[in-house]
């Protein structure tokens, strides 16, 4: 493994904490993105990302680079948040059906030119919530965090080809909804 | 024509079929009005998603890792040094190593839940880390010290 991310590691490793906050500052807003959008809450996602950091800090001393980092630590992130889902579903302390609405800031002055694009985004967000976590894991890791089939496939520990099935009934069940809200 | 392809749509948008099942797909393509109008339906929704706002973490968001970090390793020492310190005098009367008193330590503060807190002896140095761990791991039957350990405590108030 010789990407960049996990030389940082491996430096991190050596006793350089630059190295890890490196990574920390550039892994933060994909991490907190992705597991925002996996267990619907801004708040819990933060809690994650930093559980997911935590993590990855412990275990430095032990750390081989057995695939890219980013796989690594997608890996952790999707099992915190299944877990925390597994844990909020037996807690019924949040409607997975009903996601909550995660506070983006609008960074255009022009909001009445962006109702349009803000209502498909919001259309989009809640469909995203209701997709089974599997099928919102695979999407999110392909269109959000820009992975390739064969990194998402070691992230869900599956095959390419359940990576390639996940994403098209995810898609398809996205774009069935959307259709039914436009009409 | 050869059935749809739907499966391999999304793959052949994204880059991800092998070269002779893309030049399938895309040999499909020329051919079928249908599947182009799907590839493009498909292809808007890769926008949709792409343009989904992003989040940025809420202020303060590093220096309160910083600090949650601080406290966890804080409390994980912390909790190891009161249990090797309660231990010392049993320590030198089994004549336990270093690693093994510290596997019997950290399998105390796993069982008792945390011990009541004492004054630590420094003369000890703290020993938790993952030798320690593996060591207890690799002999779980020291987990019988506990049982002396409990009755040399309970002897001892009496």
């Amino acid at each position: 493994m010789d990407d960049e991310d996990t030389q940082l590691m491996l430096a991190f490793q050596a006793g350089d904490r630059a190295a890890f906050e490196t990574l920390f500052r550039r892994y933060t807003p994909p991490l907190l993105n992705f597991l925002a959008r996996m267990v619907q809450d801004r708040g819990r996602a933060e809690e994650l990302s930093q559980d997911v950091f935590i993590r990855i800090y412990n275990a430095a001393e032990r750390y081989e680079p057995r695939s890219r980092f980013s796989t690594w630590m997608f890996g952790i992130a999707r099992n915190l948040a299944l877990n925390d889902l597994a844990r909020a579903y037996r807690k019924r302390e949040r409607q997975v059906t009903e996601p909550h609405e995660l506070d983006y800031a609008d960074p255009s002055p022009d909001a009445e030119a962006n109702l349009a694009g803000r209502r498909l985004a919001t259309s989009l967000e809640h469909s995203l919530g209701r997709l089974p976590e599997r099928q919102r894991a695979a999407l999110l890791l392909r269109s959000e965090q820009g992975l390739g089939y064969q990194e998402i496939a070691e992230v869900l520990e599956t095959s390419v080809s359940s990576v390639k099935s996940l994403l098209h009934r995810a898609r398809e069940t996205l774009l069935a909804e959307l259709k039914e809200e436009a009409e | 024509m050869s059935a749809h392809p739907r499966e391999n749509l999304v793959a052949y948008l994204d880059g991800e079929l092998d070269t002779p099942t893309r030049e399938t797909v895309s040999a499909h393509l020329a051919d079928c009005e249908s599947c182009r109008a799907e590839v493009s339906r498909q292809s808007q929704l890769d926008g949709a998603l792409a343009a989904l706002p992003r989040l940025e973490p809420s202020p303060g968001f590093e220096a309160r890792f910083w600090a949650r970090l601080a406290r966890e390793r804080d409390e994980a020492t912390g909790l190891g040094a009161r249990v090797l310190a309660w231990l010392s005098p049993l320590r030198m009367g089994l004549g336990l190593g270093g690693a093994a008193a510290a596997a019997v330590a950290l399998a105390l503060a796993f069982r008792l839940g945390g011990p009541a807190p004492l004054e630590p002896d420094p003369d000890w140095e703290i020993v938790v880390d993952s030798e320690s761990y593996e060591l207890f791991s690799e002999n779980v039957e020291m987990l019988e010290i506990l049982e002396i350990l409990e009755d040399w405590d309970a002897a001892s108030e009496t």
